[in-house]
């Protein structure tokens, strides 16, 4: 349901921010109140919890792209609603994936100087997140160019469909390779109560955070098609009269 | 409730610096247990492969400041795309009330 103007945030959007701001600020006392200092990290374990939610919701993002893509390639890129909401999911994901990427990326080598005593190592799921955070700015920016043109949101979405693999190996990448990352969430790790709350407390603040960023992203997206429409409504005025 | 959207700019950025400053003082302020504490013993056990390098880290940087350093990013990063989408969504409102408002008009173009 809309609240007014059609631009305007809808209920359920202002409720899902609402609700992701309430999280946030909870998960933030979760990390630094509830949660006890790590014995050998100290306190900058706690970049852990909100590096690792980023981490795990920008995979999750570029996941959904990549099977964006695959329906749109699927629906052939024909004009309909279907292949619009396809098409325009695509893209708020891809997009809202490179920016907690970027996140990961950034709070990641922060955390890797203090615990690893380097800021980055070439190790197999650090270098396999640059990858695909490569690519889905490629996607982007692919996207950005085409423009409306069908064939270049085709070649866009085929870009995103090659990352489903890539995000399968980031996943298994420290059981199958080793590397420098610890198999911690998953794997009996967290044992502290604390510890765990704190840390699904930050899953939760973003999932709500990716989701609201997502669906606003989304309406940007229909927004643009509604003016395209718009202009293509005046240019055949302009012809007609 | 009011909407959101019909606050003003000046009192969504006050709520946003607002969450960012809370973050930074919520970093600065956290209690640091010492290594050792009885509630953070062992209470970590993933398996680190830890001290990639050669030599310790050298301890430039305090472990506050990393914190600091990286909920600041985070916040920052977040706060730049809220900006970005909300003037694209203003600059999407006005063209299209000014192209419906063309499209209104009696023999307009």
């Amino acid at each position: 349901m809309k609240t007014g103007r059609f631009e305007d945030l809808t209920n359920a959007q202002a409720g899902l921010a609402a609700a992701a701001a309430v999280a946030v600020v909870a998960a933030l006392v979760a990390v630094f109140f509830v949660a006890p200092s790590e014995a050998t990290l100290g306190i900058s374990q706690k970049i852990f919890y909100f590096h690792v939610g980023s981490a795990i919701h920008m995979m999750l993002l570029f996941a959904l792209c990549g099977l964006c893509g695959l329906a749109y390639l699927g629906l052939g890129g024909r004009p309909g609603r279907a292949t619009a909401i396809v098409d325009g999911l695509g893209v708020a994901t891809a997009e809202v994936g490179v920016v907690l990427g970027a996140i990961v990326l950034v709070t990641g080598p922060l955390w890797a100087r203090k615990a690893w005593g380097t800021w980055w190592t070439w190790e197999p799921r650090l270098t396999l997140s640059l990858m695909v955070f490569l690519l889905f700015l490629a996607y982007l920016a692919l996207r950005a160019f085409a423009g409306s043109d069908r064939f270049g949101r085709g070649v866009a979405s085929g870009l995103a469909v090659i990352g489903l693999p890539a995000l399968y190996f980031i996943h298994f990448a420290v059981e199958r390779w080793g590397g420098a990352h610890p198999q911690v969430v998953f794997k009996g790790g967290l044992q502290n109560p604390g510890m765990r709350v704190a840390f699904y407390a930050s899953l939760a603040a973003m999932s709500l955070v990716s989701a609201t960023l997502v669906s606003v992203r989304l309406r940007v997206e229909m927004l643009k098609g509604q003016l395209d429409a718009l202009y293509l409504a005046l240019d055949r005025r302009s012809a007609g009269g | 409730m009011e909407r959101w959207s019909a606050r003003g700019s000046g009192f969504k950025a006050a709520v946003v610096i607002g969450c960012v400053l809370a973050g930074l003082f919520l970093a600065r302020t956290a209690p640091a247990q010492a290594p050792g504490d009885g509630r953070a013993a062992h209470a970590w056990d993933g398996g680190w492969k830890a001290g990639l390098s050669e030599e310790p880290a050298r301890e430039t940087v305090s472990g506050e400041a990393t914190v600091v350093a990286a909920y600041a990013a985070l916040w920052v990063l977040l706060l730049l795309y809220v900006v970005r989408l909300t003037m694209e969504l203003k600059a999407l409102r006005r063209d299209t009330d000014e192209l419906r408002r063309r499209l209104d008009e009696p023999g307009g173009s």
